[in-house]
């Protein structure tokens, strides 16, 4: 650190005892650091660290009830963090520093064009620049923004609904930067996108970083995306920073125990630890499944089959009609083609005149799986009704190494991943033969992941159940699944082992999804290196 | 903790952080000025009556004459007690409206929801055609033919308020339905019923509550409009909105009689729907949308 009277003349920005305070405690804890023009900063944290207060409390967009304290200077001008007059922030916010959010689907107007979502913000910065605002020029320079983002022009005249998340998520950041500011705060930039579209985004945002000079500070939860891109890294946990320094030092060897549980804890796809099954008879088979909504195919003569004791994986993207396969084999949806067979009897489409032993699924969300009024208990007890056999509520509980005193709350006191431990809970109440897993780990913080995955294979193993496990991520194939099919856009392009599709992909579409995993993979090209020099634990 | 903000209810609900319990004004104001109006319906039959003696003599007294604080109207009856006396016929009618065309579309509007397809779409043309009907005019019709009477006009309101309760509560299924924790209970085989009336309604209640306390307002209203055109309670009742007509006349010598049961329409309504307010807020704390 050096002293006080350089820093303020410093280019870059220099953040002092930043905090933030809310109705029952401290949220952050007073934290400082610098960010060089040109240079990036992540900020790195699970849910609840804190890392995403910290970025609004920069831009002063914190939620109201908390409150921030400290200041940043951002070459040189320097602003209090704690003012809530909304003129005060006028100067900085949209200006010097702009807040990129996470989720390209709701991040632009739905009912603005492309173009003047944009033009809004050059607008505002020609004005601020006493330049004459003609709409030639704006044009022109709208235009400009787009190719910047390399983005075609006529995307200009398209709205929002009309583009691909990664395209939006273009649109979202030429709007940030025609205010040409000198802080771009990303938080999340690709959490909401594809693995195939991550990358492209995140090499955009740096090399535009890099063009303008601006300072980038990276908020994430995934230590992946950070690695190669980031020249600095924070890690907070609680509102608390855990630690800081390069970030081919702390990737390479941290030294909090949690930095290094975190990076334990990234599901890596180059380790595939699930050797292939002893072949055994198949409880399911589903054969041509085809469904379509309205003129889209959703699925298209989809075929897929899980063995006795077996973990199989459907991988895709959004759109790929993964979570429809799912649904059409669960009964919630019915296909207008394909045979399910379950243990050599045909199921019919649909719910009705399916058994709950049968076949149960884990969902994605933890926090809408549960019904919200019920307690624990009760939704439990509701599961097991119809299942009538010796089990009870706290025995599930158990099984889910979860405290059978947790039992009297309502999902609403639980945390994310205790929620999710419930739904499996609820789940094997009746004893199902097959456990169908839609993106069941895809919304829990990476420590959690790897428990709930851990958890999921000592019941496979416990109770000999079958697993189709529904996801995009390739780091959980590669933890969990013995095999896995590939869909594109409702067709099967790939099936084979874990092993085979992540380390010989034969379609160019499960190539191009083991490239974009490799690549965002701390284990990845980048940090490789850095890893060589990693302490044994 | 002195130093924390002050919240904005708003602001409790979407908080990170769970804040501290605070005394509501609003709230605690509106229970009690709806307990004391309660009370009063309760034993305003016993006031009728006190309420209907008529006396030449004192007829129009001014508000604050001796034995008469709001004064008299043209029939010599005191309007105070007049007042008290219309309580019960202007809380228990809305509520019983408002009530009673709820579960009625708590039925219709959650099978139309749940179900959909084709039972959805008779629910919802039934619906629609009485959307249509213009509502005063019907129950000044209704009126005409079956006469003028209290209980037949809160039938009538029940099932003209019934159709906008439906529309509210099947949307308010139809956004719950496709839950991930619907499609659990779906996937346990629960009974459609089961499903329908144990999950997803629980689910909807800020929603049904918020329109209840709303309705009861607007049904206050609403019979105090139709007892003002002659339609509601039988002439010579005590009630308030027929108060308000009869006061009309009279407003020069006496305007308590008009100002008093107007006001307290206002402050009823307005308590009501605070309260209901109140309610679906705690109600969103507890995590129920």
């Amino acid at each position: 650190m050096s002293t006080s009277s350089e820093q303020l003349n410093a280019r870059g920005v220099v953040v002092r005892s930043l905090a933030v305070d809310g109705p029952s405690g401290p949220l952050v804890r007073p934290l400082g650091f610098t960010v060089g023009p040109g240079r990036t900063l992540a900020i790195i944290g699970e849910s609840g660290s804190g890392k995403s207060v910290t970025a609004r409390a920069l831009t002063g967009l914190l939620p109201r009830g908390l409150e921030a304290t400290g200041s940043a200077s951002i070459d040189g001008d320097r602003y209090p963090l704690s003012t809530g007059e909304r003129s005060a922030w006028d100067r900085i916010r949209g200006r010097r520093a702009v807040l990129l959010l996470q989720d390209p689907f709701t991040s632009l107007n739905p009912v603005i064009r492309c173009g003047a979502q944009i033009g809004a913000t050059v607008r505002a910065r020609m004005r601020a620049e006493r330049r004459r605002v003609s709409g030639s020029s704006l044009k022109l320079e709208v235009e400009r923004r787009l190719d910047e983002v390399r983005l075609p022009p006529d995307v200009a005249r398209r709205y929002p609904s009309e583009l691909s998340g990664g395209m939006r998520q273009r649109v979202a950041i030429a709007a940030a930067l025609a205010a040409e500011p000198r802080l771009l705060i990303a938080d999340e930039p690709t959490t909401a996108l594809d693995a195939s579209t991550q990358g492209g985004v995140l090499d955009l945002l740096g090399d535009l970083q890099k063009r303008h000079e601006m300072s980038l500070l990276l908020i994430s939860h995934d230590l992946g995306v950070v690695a190669g891109r980031a020249d600095d890294l924070i890690v907070m946990r609680r509102g608390e920073v855990v630690e800081r320094g390069r970030t081919n030092r702390v990737l390479a060897a941290p030294e909090h125990h949690y930095t290094r549980a975190l990076l334990d804890a990234n599901l890596s796809v180059t380790d595939t630890t699930i050797p292939p099954r002893p072949p055994s008879p198949m409880l399911l088979t589903a054969t041509g499944v085809s469904k379509r909504f309205g003129s889209v195919t959703a699925l298209d003569a989809a075929s897929v089959d899980v063995a006795r004791g077996e973990i199989v994986a459907v991988v895709g993207e959004s759109g790929s009609g993964k979570s429809t396969l799912a649904r059409c084999i669960a009964g919630l949806e019915v296909p207008e083609a394909g045979t399910i067979t379950l243990d050599g009897r045909d199921l019919p489409p649909g719910r009705r005149g399916r058994h709950p032993g049968e076949m149960q699924i884990v969902f994605q969300d933890p926090y809408s799986t549960l019904n919200p009024v019920f307690t624990i208990d009760r939704s439990l007890r509701d599961a097991l009704r119809l299942a009538g056999g010796q089990t009870t509520v706290g025995d599930l509980l158990e099984l889910v190494e979860l405290d059978p005193a947790l039992g009297s709350r309502h999902p609403s006191q639980l945390s994310g991943g205790q929620r999710q431990r419930v739904a499996i809970a609820r789940a094997l109440a009746p004893n199902p033969q097959l456990l169908i897993c839609d993106e069941s780990v895809s919304a829990l913080d990476v420590s959690v992941q790897r428990q709930i995955l851990d958890l999921l294979i000592r019941l496979r193993d416990e109770l000999d159940l079958a697993m189709l496990f529904i996801t995009h991520d390739l780091g959980v194939v590669a933890n969990i699944a013995s095999r896995a099919i590939v869909l594109q856009r409702g067709v099967v392009v790939e099936r084979g082992s874990t092993a085979q599709i992540l380390r010989a992909p034969q379609h160019p579409y499960t190539k191009s999804l083991v490239q974009a995993a490799e690549h965002d993979s701390i284990h990845g090209a980048s940090a490789q290196a850095a890893l060589q020099v990693r302490p044994s634990r | 903790m002195s130093g924390t903000p002050k919240l904005s209810p708003r602001t409790r609900t979407i908080s990170i952080v769970p804040g501290r319990r605070r005394v509501r004004w609003g709230a605690t104001l509106s229970v009690v000025l709806l307990a004391g109006v309660g009370l009063v319906a309760l034993v305003s039959p016993m006031l009728s009556d006190a309420a209907t003696r008529q006396s030449v003599l004192d007829a129009l007294l001014p508000p604050g004459s001796p034995g008469h604080p709001l004064g008299t109207d043209e029939l010599g009856r005191d309007v105070l007690m007049l007042t008290l006396a219309g309580t019960g016929s202007a809380v228990v009618g809305p509520v019983i409206v408002a009530a009673g065309s709820m579960t009625l579309a708590v039925l219709l509007g959650t099978i139309a929801g749940y179900v959909g397809g084709f039972v959805d779409g008779v629910i919802g043309r039934g619906v629609d055609v009485l959307l249509a009907l213009p509502v005063m005019l019907v129950a000044l019709v209704v009126a005409g033919v079956f006469g003028a009477g209290y209980w037949v006009t809160v039938v009538l309101l029940i099932v003209l308020f019934c159709p906008s309760d439906i529309r509210i509560v099947r949307a308010g299924v139809t956004e719950q339905a496709p839950r991930p924790y619907v499609e659990a209970a779906q996937m346990l085989s629960l009974s459609s019923s089961r499903i329908m009336f144990r999950y997803v309604v629980p689910n909807t209640w800020p929603l049904i509550l918020t329109n209840v306390t709303l309705n009861v307002g607007i049904a206050l209203v609403a019979l105090s409009s139709l007892s003002f055109l002659g339609v509601g309670v039988a002439p010579g009742t005590p009630d308030w909105g027929r108060q308000i007509s009869d006061g009309r006349g009279v407003m020069g010598d006496n305007a308590a009689m008009l100002i008093v049961p107007a006001v307290l329409i206002i402050l009823v309504t307005m308590a009501i729907n605070v309260l209901g307010d109140h309610l679906g807020t705690r109600l969103r704390e507890r995590g129920i949308q």
